[in-house]
């Protein structure tokens, strides 16, 4: 996927402050940006495509991200969309993404937060289908077998484990953030506890890192973690570290 | 001033005292003329009978001294003498073809014709009135016997006069209950309606900023005493609700000016001068991560709010607990590790609840995280419960420094901290939202603690039915 130069989003908010800055970010961060102020605007640009990825606010003039999206939708754009509101209620994200939405963020959000959802946004649409066996460096999980090798050596995992190292490989290489982890390992009943990831994180890492040379399970400070060969020097992984850093 | 708002209740009053009166005259109009018919007709009955009693006399007089026109003549006399002078009783006699023979009293000095069913003998006894002079009518029989036709007539002054006397009471006495029940019903509706008055009254004066006043209460316990009850205890509510509210707004105001103007400082003086670049970016992480902290504490307060808001019931389903919670135990297993906490799982209640599942995750957990928080290293955490009859009890039981029973209703205060321990930052709302996400599924959490020797938290829910 060639995501660095080549991803284009719209951007619709209405707050000039958030417009300015997070267009910057996006923009620094490789992605070309185009912006709307309001819900009719931001329907015709969509309308018109050639986005990958549209990023709604909820709460616009003319037209709420709801309405836009609903009516992009029914004219058949398949876009990819994610909201971002400081509506984070649960039947309000539970709307957005029957609506077709992809992700759906609350304000306030990291900036590298919103990153990494919006490349796994990206990435899923691109239709790599899950498959049964992941393999990074010298560690192998088989999904159908539920069974984690390190160097060839089999390694025990608890369910939950299991299903976080599942999830990290899945995305291996990209970053993901504590929210996003405990949304798709626990479910949103344990939102409020993303701090907590770390813990588990820890206990993961014991299992898998701790005993060999390669470290394969990066912290990336202020956002989250990624799965990752550092010692193979991958074009991405340093990028983002280096993003993460500022927070 | 008030008299379109006051207009509502006379209307009502008035309604209810011509309804009431418009029943009873309808009522009593009907007793009355049916007790009059009644009357007249037992009256007329009376006169009838005494009628048939004297004829039946006469003609015995007839069979008896028929061929003796002067004994005839002479017991005819004696028994219109004998009878009541009042009655005016008049005796005829005649011939079976109709030809008179002798005549007595009122009938001596004017006759009635014999109708022609007795004259013709198509019928034996006929009654029929008749004037023979007086204000009052006269009653008449004619009757018919082998030997004769004899008549009797009296004059119905005794008997018209009674039935004319109950009329005029009923005529005088009917409009005057009339009246005097109209005005007990419309004082009665006054009584009953005031009381009514008196609630929309209060009602009206309280508005969000005396809401501590109530409605005045009978105490009688009657249907207007519970509606004035049910009133006041909607005004508590509000009143509470309010009260909440504003305590809330003002307490989250206070909360986060803390942090803001840590944040305003820390800004103001980083720009006061020139700074290296590596001072600016401590600086701004700095921001970042009071913002960070800000953040959470605002999610936190939405959160409470909501619960507080109460549980949407459309989002009600059935919740396995002992799933639920393993699940929730199995999240902060390690939380407990890693804090040399044991955490024990013990029996768990096999019932479900009705409710959220997430409130319900985001309750143990606030449970479970703040008791392994104030657990120091080598202690122990259970969970564990058990399904009642119609309930749930779950506890979190920990071996930490336990909470003075002075300070045990506070640790649900929103942003009350436990003692002070800057080491165990937190949003001072997990108890808070606990409690208010137990309340919206029905239920209740308790707190049993002695300090030195740990605490208890229980939380009870209403089981799902069936």
């Amino acid at each position: 996927m060639t995501e660095r130069g080549a991803m284009k989003v719209l951007y619709v908010e209405d707050d000039p402050v958030a417009r300015e800055y997070i267009q910057k970010g996006l923009r620094e961060n490789g992605f070309r940006v185009d912006v709307a102020e309001d819900g009719e605007r931001g329907l015709a640009l969509a309308q018109a495509g050639g986005y990958d990825l549209l990023l709604l606010d909820v709460n616009l003039p003319a037209r709420d991200g709801f309405e836009l999206l609903q009516r992009l939708r029914e004219s058949g754009v398949r876009t990819p969309a994610l909201f971002l509101s400081a509506r984070g209620d649960v039947s309000d994200r539970v709307r957005g993404l029957d609506l077709g939405a992809d992700d759906y963020l609350a304000k306030p959000f990291a900036f590298a937060e919103l990153l990494a959802r919006m490349r796994a946004v990206v990435r899923r649409h691109a239709g790599d289908a899950a498959p049964a066996r992941y393999s990074v460096a010298g560690l192998e999980l088989d999904v159908r077998r539920h069974s984690v090798h390190r160097d060839g050596q089999l390694v025990e995992l608890t369910p939950k484990e299991f299903q976080l190292l599942e999830y990290l490989m899945r995305h291996a290489g990209h970053v993901v953030s504590r929210t996003m982890i405990t949304e798709k390992v626990w479910g949103h009943g344990f939102e409020t506890y993303s701090n907590l990831i770390d813990v588990h994180m820890n206990h993961l890492r014991r299992k898998i890192d701790r005993d060999y040379e390669t470290k394969l399970l990066h912290t990336v400070k202020g956002v989250g973690y990624v799965l990752d060969d550092r010692s193979a020097a991958g074009a991405s992984a340093p990028a983002e570290e280096d993003g993460a850093e500022r927070g | 001033m008030d008299s379109p708002r006051r207009r509502r209740p006379l209307r009502l009053q008035t309604r209810w005292t011509l309804r009431h009166g418009a029943a009873l005259l309808i009522a009593v109009t009907v007793f009355g003329l049916y007790a009059y018919g009644r009357i007249a007709r037992r009256m007329e009955q009376d006169a009838q009978l005494l009628l048939e009693l004297q004829v039946n006399q006469v003609l015995a007089d007839l069979d008896r001294h028929g061929a003796d026109p002067s004994a005839l003549t002479a017991a005819v006399q004696a028994r219109a003498v004998a009878a009541d002078p009042g009655l005016k009783l008049g005796i005829a006699v005649f011939t079976p073809d109709g030809r008179p023979r002798a005549a007595e009293g009122s009938l001596a000095k004017r006759s009635v014709p014999i109708p022609a069913e007795v004259l013709r003998g198509a019928d034996p006894q006929v009654f029929g009135a008749a004037h023979l002079g007086g204000k009052y009518g006269w009653r008449v029989v004619t009757q018919r016997s082998p030997a004769g036709i004899a008549q009797v007539a009296v004059y119905a002054r005794s008997f018209e006069r009674n039935v004319q006397y109950v009329g005029r009471i009923f005529l005088v006495a009917i409009p005057a209950v009339i009246v005097l029940s109209g005005l007990a019903g419309w004082w009665l509706a006054r009584t009953s309606l005031r009381p009514i008055a008196e609630i929309a009254a209060t009602a009206r004066r309280i508005s969000g900023a005396n809401l501590d006043e109530r409605v005045p209460r009978s105490g009688t316990g009657d249907e207007l005493d519970r509606l004035a009850a049910t009133l006041n205890d909607t005004f508590a509510r509000l009143q509470h609700s309010l009260e909440r509210t504003r305590g809330f707004a003002g307490d989250a105001a206070h909360e986060l000016r803390t942090p803001l103007a840590a944040l305003r400082s820390q800004i103001e003086v980083t720009l006061e001068k020139e700074r290296t670049h590596d001072e600016y970016r401590s600086a701004l992480a700095g921001v970042s991560g009071e913002v960070e902290r800000m953040a959470l504490s605002v999610q936190a307060m939405l959160r409470l709010a909501r619960s507080e808001a109460g549980l949407d019931p459309a989002r009600r389903v059935d919740v396995p607990l002992a799933t639920l919670l393993a699940e929730v135990a199995g999240f902060f297993e390690p939380v407990a590790e890693d804090h040399g906490v044991i955490l024990r799982v013990g029996p768990l209640p096999d019932a479900t609840v009705p409710g959220d599942p997430e409130w319900l995750h985001q309750l143990f957990a606030n449970l479970l995280h703040n008791a392994i928080r104030y657990t120091p290293a080598g202690g122990v955490v259970s969970l564990d419960g058990e399904a009642r009859a119609d309930e749930v009890a779950v506890h979190v039981r920990d071996t930490g420094p336990g909470i003075p029973p002075e300070e045990q209703d506070r640790v649900f205060e929103r942003f009350h901290r436990g003692g002070t321990r800057p080491d165990r930052p937190g949003t001072g709302l997990g108890l808070p939202i606990a409690r208010e996400i137990a309340r919206a599924h029905g239920g209740a959490i308790e707190l049993a603690s002695e300090p030195g020797r740990g605490a208890t938290f229980t939380v009870r829910l209403p089981r799902s039915p069936g």
